[in-house]
């Protein structure tokens, strides 16, 4: 097999079951993940998702396969692990479940400190990151006076203090309001224009065929299909996966054929209103 | 506790060093504790001043808190002031009988339970300022620099966070069992209080399991270690007027001494 540097993350023929589980999490699952590219996890609540981060994060041990970054495989001994997770970075759904310091600047500094690094950089990465992610007002606080969309923010500037080339968010956008949602999209959209990969797993599909390059479908552990939004969403077997359809594509769908002919379904309001203008 | 920390974070003395509030509150605590009952009704008054005018405590607040503290204080003094004998003796200034005995008050009871009073009055006010100016964290970060085991100030560090992640919990099942009509009775009560501690323990499992996953995703390395930007403005003024203070109490106690 040809090693390719530009894979960020690759699982090969991976299964994985929980202890006492009988029936498999994640069953024979191949994949890639290209630098640069946006790419999209979706399937029903159970199929997988989150146990294919915690894999991908080093957190659960594959039974059979291999995982590999860069061509390099995951190795689950301390030294790798941390190295690992330096690449690689992982937001929880649930923001508690990674807030662990009692003050803002304090949980930012955490992953930096585990690296021991020099107290001046630990200083100067919590600032920029504070910074970039809008807590700076918020540095001192302790983390029970936030709300929800603070703790999103102040997780995911955790990781990034890390600096990971791969960001693997795990439901992002849950319970924020939209307000909240649009503040969290737009720091997504920062880090990845510094050239952070990411990896989202989501339910939401609006979300999904307007922002991803590529999404991955998974059903009962299994990858089930892979492909450009496009693809994926032409698929007439997706309402048997009880995945549906984003909004505007059942709108383009509902258009009259004439007015769709020739030009390939927009992933966007604005991009809808000039496929259709007269 | 969610007031307190609140204010701890927002008051108007948040700026001074921690060491600097914390060397006045247990530097009052300190000649509270060696002086006499007017000395310690001065340190009271003084803390109190710089608790509600300084840091801006809201004064309700600050009253409800130091009366709880006392009142619970308070419980005590009945039998420190109330003694029981076969005779009246001669230092009692109150009595009455009771079947072959005698129930009485005595100067030198009466003025052990003010002294007493006095110097818990005091040293709440101390222990309230530090409370209600210096958030639990730098007040552990600081007990880490003069010495303290770094395995104490990590665990309290943690008790703390886990204190509101409880609260939370306890919160929000105690919000679903009372939209149900869980407390309507008291057999009822006592039914979802028993079902709320079950529930309160499995949450507390899953959230450790979901917090060593969290942990372990961020390098985890048998030790929690955090850095903390130091935002803190020293004030001459402040501390110009804790020593000239101190040193004003202690004249007083000394002619307390002298005279009293």
């Amino acid at each position: 097999m040809v090693e390719r540097p530009d894979i960020l993350l690759e699982f090969d023929a991976v299964d994985y079951s929980y202890p006492l589980s009988e029936m498999p999490a994640i069953q024979n699952l191949s994949l890639q993940l290209t630098a640069g590219q946006k790419t999209a996890l979706i399937g029903q609540n159970g199929c997988g998702k989150s146990t294919l981060f915690l894999l991908a994060d080093g957190l659960c041990r594959a039974n059979r396969g291999v995982i590999k970054s860069r061509g390099l495989p995951l190795r689950h001994d301390r030294v790798a692990l941390n190295q690992w997770r330096q690449r690689v970075g992982l937001v929880f759904q649930d923001p508690e479940q990674q807030l662990v310091a009692p003050t803002v600047a304090a949980d930012v500094s955490y992953g930096l400190c585990n690296l021991e690094l020099p107290e001046a950089e630990i200083a100067q990465r919590v600032e920029q990151v504070l910074h970039q992610f809008g807590l700076s007002e918020l540095a001192m606080r302790p983390l029970h006076q936030l709300s929800l969309g603070q703790k999103k923010r102040v997780s995911l500037a955790g990781v990034m203090a890390l600096r990971p080339e791969l960001l693997l968010l795990d439901e992002p956008t849950a319970y924020l309001d939209p307000i909240q949602t649009r503040q969290f999209l737009a720091a997504l959209t920062q880090i990845e224009a510094e050239g952070t990969t990411l990896l989202i797993a989501t339910h939401d599909l609006d979300f999904v065929y307007r922002w991803a390059d590529w999404l991955l479908v998974m059903d009962q552990g299994r990858l089930l299909l892979e492909g450009t939004p496009e693809q994926v969403f032409s698929r007439p077997d997706l309402l048997e996966l009880g995945l549906g359809l984003p909004l505007l594509k059942q709108i383009w769908d509902s258009l009259p054929a004439d007015l769709r002919q020739g030009q390939s379904p927009p992933r966007t309001l604005e991009q809808l209103r000039l496929a259709i203008r007269p | 506790m969610n007031a307190l920390d609140t204010l701890s974070y927002t008051n108007r003395l948040r700026h001074l060093p921690p060491w600097q509030k914390l060397l006045f509150g247990a530097g009052s605590l300190l000649l509270a504790l060696g002086s006499h009952p007017p000395v310690q009704l001065a340190i009271a008054g003084w803390l109190s001043f710089w608790t509600v005018h300084y840091a801006g405590v809201p004064a309700h607040l600050y009253r409800r808190v130091l009366l709880g503290i006392m009142a619970f204080l308070a419980t005590s003094l009945p039998v420190l002031i109330l003694n029981l004998a076969d005779h009246l003796p001669a230092d009692a200034v109150w009595g009455i009988p009771l079947a072959n005995w005698q129930l009485y008050l005595s100067h030198r009871g009466l003025a052990q339970a003010s002294e007493i009073f006095c110097r818990s009055l005091a040293s709440t006010a101390c222990l309230l300022f530090i409370a209600f100016t210096i958030p639990l964290i730098e007040l552990s970060l600081l007990f880490a620099r003069l010495g303290c085991p770094a395995i104490l100030v990590e665990l309290l560090l943690l008790a703390y966070r886990f204190i509101f992640l409880l609260t939370d919990t306890v919160q929000r099942l105690l919000l679903a069992q009372t939209a149900r009509g869980g407390y309507r009775t008291r057999q009822l009560t006592l039914k979802s209080a028993s079902l709320l501690i079950r529930g309160l323990l499995q949450r507390t499992v899953e959230r450790y399991q979901q917090l060593t996953l969290g942990v372990r995703a961020r390098g985890f390395n048998h030790q929690f270690r955090f850095w903390q930007p130091q935002l803190y403005r020293y004030s001459q003024r402040h501390m110009t007027e804790i020593l000239a203070g101190w040193l004003g109490l202690l004249t007083g106690e000394l002619l307390t001494r002298i005279y009293g």
